[in-house]
């Protein structure tokens, strides 16, 4: 095994390029979910099976970022701060996706039902966001008082 | 290890856990050695040595950003790497526990005092059963307190000392056997 940091995943760029594939995988299926299911007429069986796999693709991503994340890419405090950033921005785009394509369809059920989804999804992103800041803000005050104490012996 | 050491080594954790990248490469290449040896100090398999240092390393970095003490990071890596080995050992060593306890550790200190080459000792220690080899190793190679060792190894202080005695006894016997005498 070599001691390289790079070799065991850790690189900051590959954690973001994840976290941010997740995000994008999810607000695809989200998307196209939101339109599929809004349609005011039935879909061409062609039509619902390509929504299908797309949405599966997109479902796909994200779990498949999730399990790295999970397993392979462990997130220190800076990046699970970047993380949720990406997570709550991601979660603000959809909320706003869901608003425009509700109002321009009259806000039939399906579509108040993912307003409401995505903003559950943005209340979770911007909770752990604020957690992550938190815990971020603790171990830089603990680095800076041990960086203080080790100065003055 | 002295007060500020432990400081020096506090930080090195924290920056990692912040996510600092120098001090998480900084703390692979202070803990790399000492894992090879711990773990290869336990097992006598030498080619499983690197398997299960590179699971030891997985476990950490998988945990290392929830750990909340980090001044007892030494602690919590050995315990880690403990369990690992264990899993390595559990179906290889079945090893009857005594509890005697007697005199004349000062004599077998003195002796691998007067060593200078500490590889001479970890070389003896493989003479030992694996359960005192371990508690060896932590209090004789890595100095680690009593009290640290106990919660490594998950045993009463009382059982660490036990085993380090009868560790010492047969590290002295060992080193005799090959010349070293007081």
């Amino acid at each position: 095994m070599t001691t390289s940091s790079n070799h065991h995943g850790l690189g900051l760029g590959r954690r973001i390029a994840v976290s941010a594939l997740g995000v994008v995988g999810l607000a695809v299926a989200t998307g196209l979910a939101l339109l599929w299911s809004t349609e005011p007429e039935p879909l061409p069986a062609t039509t619902r099976a390509a929504f299908a796999g797309m949405i599966g693709i997109g479902v796909g991503w994200a779990l498949f970022a999730g399990w790295s994340l999970r397993h392979r890419y462990p997130m220190f405090g800076r990046d699970r701060v970047i993380a949720w950033s990406i997570a709550s921005a991601g979660s603000a785009v959809l909320a706003g996706v869901a608003s425009v394509i509700g109002f321009d369809r009259g806000w039939p059920p399906s579509a108040v039902g993912m307003l409401v989804v995505t903003a559950l999804e943005g209340v979770f992103a911007i909770t752990m966001l604020t957690r992550a800041v938190r815990r971020h803000r603790e171990l830089v005050a603990r680095r800076d008082e041990l960086v203080r104490t080790l100065r003055r012996s | 290890m002295t007060t500020r050491e432990s400081l020096e080594h506090e930080l090195l954790v924290v920056r990692s856990q912040i996510g600092e990248r120098d001090a998480l490469a900084e703390l692979i290449e202070r803990w790399h050695p000492r894992l090879g040896g711990y773990v290869g100090n336990m097992l006598s398999d030498t080619a499983a040595v690197d398997d299960v240092v590179q699971e030891i390393w997985i476990s950490v970095f998988r945990s290392l950003p929830g750990l909340r003490e980090p001044s007892k990071f030494a602690s919590w890596i050995y315990t880690i790497a403990r369990r690992s080995i264990m899993d390595r050992l559990r179906t290889t060593y079945r090893t009857p526990e005594t509890t005697s306890e007697a005199a004349d550790d000062g004599a077998v200190d003195e002796l691998i005092d007067g060593l200078e080459d500490r590889m001479l000792i970890g070389a003896a220690l493989s003479d030992l059963s694996p359960i005192d080899r371990e508690v060896a190793w932590l209090v004789l190679i890595e100095d680690r307190p009593l009290a640290e060792v106990a919660t490594i190894t998950e045993v009463p202080i009382g059982t660490v000392k036990s085993r380090l005695h009868r560790g010492r006894r047969q590290l002295r016997a060992s080193l005799e056997s090959k010349g070293f005498t007081r």
